[in-house]
């Protein structure tokens, strides 16, 4: 018992000691050691080395794909292109590309149509029209060691299903390398021979080896939704261009649709560095056409200074009683 | 000016003479090999370290170093010392050099100077903090004994890729 624990606890410390390392020395890289040995004989000291010994570093394949929501996702039914969101990370010591497969888990009350899986155009938030590149498992993208991409999974939710039913979604990825030398399900320690960076072998790692995760969808019978756009910029010079100085109004679009009441409903917006409220909290922020103001306490808009933060309480809102227009202007600094 | 330019010749070769001998009579030989250090795990339920061909070397692998001294000549070599620096893009493995005979000791200044593991510092944002086995440049074996015509002798150390 006492060896189990001690090895347990070895096995344990290089498993930490290699996160730390990140991706690690790059493929290709040259590990080169040489020995010295001095010694005396009658009186002299004489030195002499070995032959130096080298080693190639091979190129490790390794991957993790993590879910980026937090908890359950709500959506209707039926509902069609309802988004996960996971992020995928080149934890291997070489350039790779990763074949992204989503799969329907079972135990679950409903299993959804998978449909188009999206590239994020970088900003982590899911724009339709914006995020339309299709992750292209044919020719992926090269993800650099260290280096992340963000995908969106979508599926299509079907009619007819029961508040609160669920479905699991599995999500994974494969090494391209690995994919095209036939093996579609490596082991940690499989190699392809001359498939990794600088013509060394790639070697599956066991993060690769288990690289998927799942998210969940549940049907929710209210569902409450958040718009954010530009309506109008206006600069100094008469024009229109967001240059410093300008002033740039946004409209916050919140809706709540399915059946019943949606509760503590708050639309917060915490404004980028480069941008503040203009006038501060002496200014103003519209809430379906009501100018109210951005001071804390007298109504239910307000600017915190210190956060760049615009916060609207709606308490209440019942399903399908009307969109909420928020609006208000900004400043470029 | 003549006989002291012979003198000098001649004392020369006598010291070249003295000294071609001596080294081809204790000719330590050193010898490097490299494997790669495996956890195998066993049926039941057990593990044991081994060192197998260094195959496939990736990061994280743990790569063990065997270097053997070997006496070649007929006299015995005396106070021998084994210098070895941590490869570049390794770490030494704590706790990993054996050597008998052998007092070991590390470097934490790229060899210039050597000491037990316990009086090695480092200096980390003006502090100065035990150095860990990951801040190891050098490893340092010294032969309590001499080594005897013929004799041979191994020391092994094991690092683990960046």
């Amino acid at each position: 018992m006492n060896k189990l624990i001690s090895w347990t606890s070895v096995f344990l410390a290089s498993l930490f000691a290699m996160q730390s390392y990140g991706a690690g020395t790059s493929a290709g890289t040259s590990i080169s050691n040489t020995a010295s040995v001095s010694y005396e004989v009658g009186g002299s000291t004489i030195t002499a080395d070995s032959d130096p010994v080298t080693v190639t570093v091979q190129e490790l394949i390794n991957v993790t794909i993590i879910s980026q929501d937090s908890g359950n996702v709500s959506v209707s039914s039926p509902e069609t292109g309802a988004e996960l969101k996971f992020q995928v990370t080149n934890t291997g010591n070489g350039n790779e590309a990763f074949i992204i497969n989503q799969v329907n888990i079972g135990g679950d009350e409903f299993d959804v149509t998978l449909s188009t899986i999206y590239l994020d155009d970088g900003d982590g938030v899911y724009e339709p029209g914006t995020d339309d590149v299709a992750y292209d498992n044919s020719t992926p993208s090269t993800i650099a060691p260290d280096a992340s991409i963000t995908i969106w999974v979508t599926s299509d939710i079907p009619d007819s299903l029961n508040n609160n039913d669920t479905s699991e979604v599995q999500v994974s990825a494969l090494s391209k390398t690995f994919s095209d030398d036939g093996q579609d399900n490596p082991d940690a320690g499989d190699v392809v021979s001359g498939g990794g960076d600088s013509s060394t072998d790639a070697v599956y790692g066991s993060a690769a080896a288990n690289a998927d995760d799942t998210a969940t969808f549940v049907v929710s019978a209210i569902q409450v939704t958040i718009l954010k756009a530009i309506s109008s910029i206006t600069d100094q010079f008469g024009t229109s261009q967001p240059v410093p100085g300008a002033e740039v109004v946004y409209t916050l679009t919140v809706t709540v649709t399915g059946t019943g009441d949606a509760e503590s409903v708050t639309a917060t917006d915490p404004l980028p560095d480069e941008l503040l409220l203009k006038d501060g909290v002496a200014g103003i922020i519209t809430v379906d056409g009501v100018d109210l103001t951005a001071v804390s306490g007298d109504d239910i808009a307000s600017y915190d200074a210190n956060t760049n933060t615009v916060t609207v309480v709606l308490g209440t809102v019942t399903a399908g009683s009307g969109d909420t227009i928020i609006s208000f202007t900004t400043e470029i600094q | 000016m003549n006989k002291v330019n012979t003198f000098i010749k001649k004392s020369m070769i006598g010291a070249l003479i003295s000294l071609l001998p001596l080294a081809a009579f204790a000719q330590v030989e050193l010898k490097t090999e490299m494997y790669k250090v495996v956890e195998v795990q066993k049926k039941n339920g057990t593990s044991k370290i081994e060192w197998l061909a260094p195959d496939n070397i990736t990061p994280g692998d743990k790569v063990g170093y065997r270097i053997t001294v070997e006496n070649k000549g007929d006299k015995p070599a005396d106070d021998i010392v084994l210098n070895n620096p941590v490869p570049e893009n390794t770490i030494y493995i704590d706790g990993s050099a054996r050597g008998a005979n052998s007092s070991i000791v590390f470097s934490v200044d790229q060899g210039k100077t050597f000491a037990t593991p316990e009086k090695l510092f480092i200096e980390k944002n003006g502090k100065k903090l035990p150095a860990a086995a990951k801040d190891y440049s050098n490893v340092r074996w010294v032969r309590t004994s001499s080594l005897k015509a013929g004799e041979k002798g191994s020391v092994q150390y094991v690092v683990q890729v960046k």
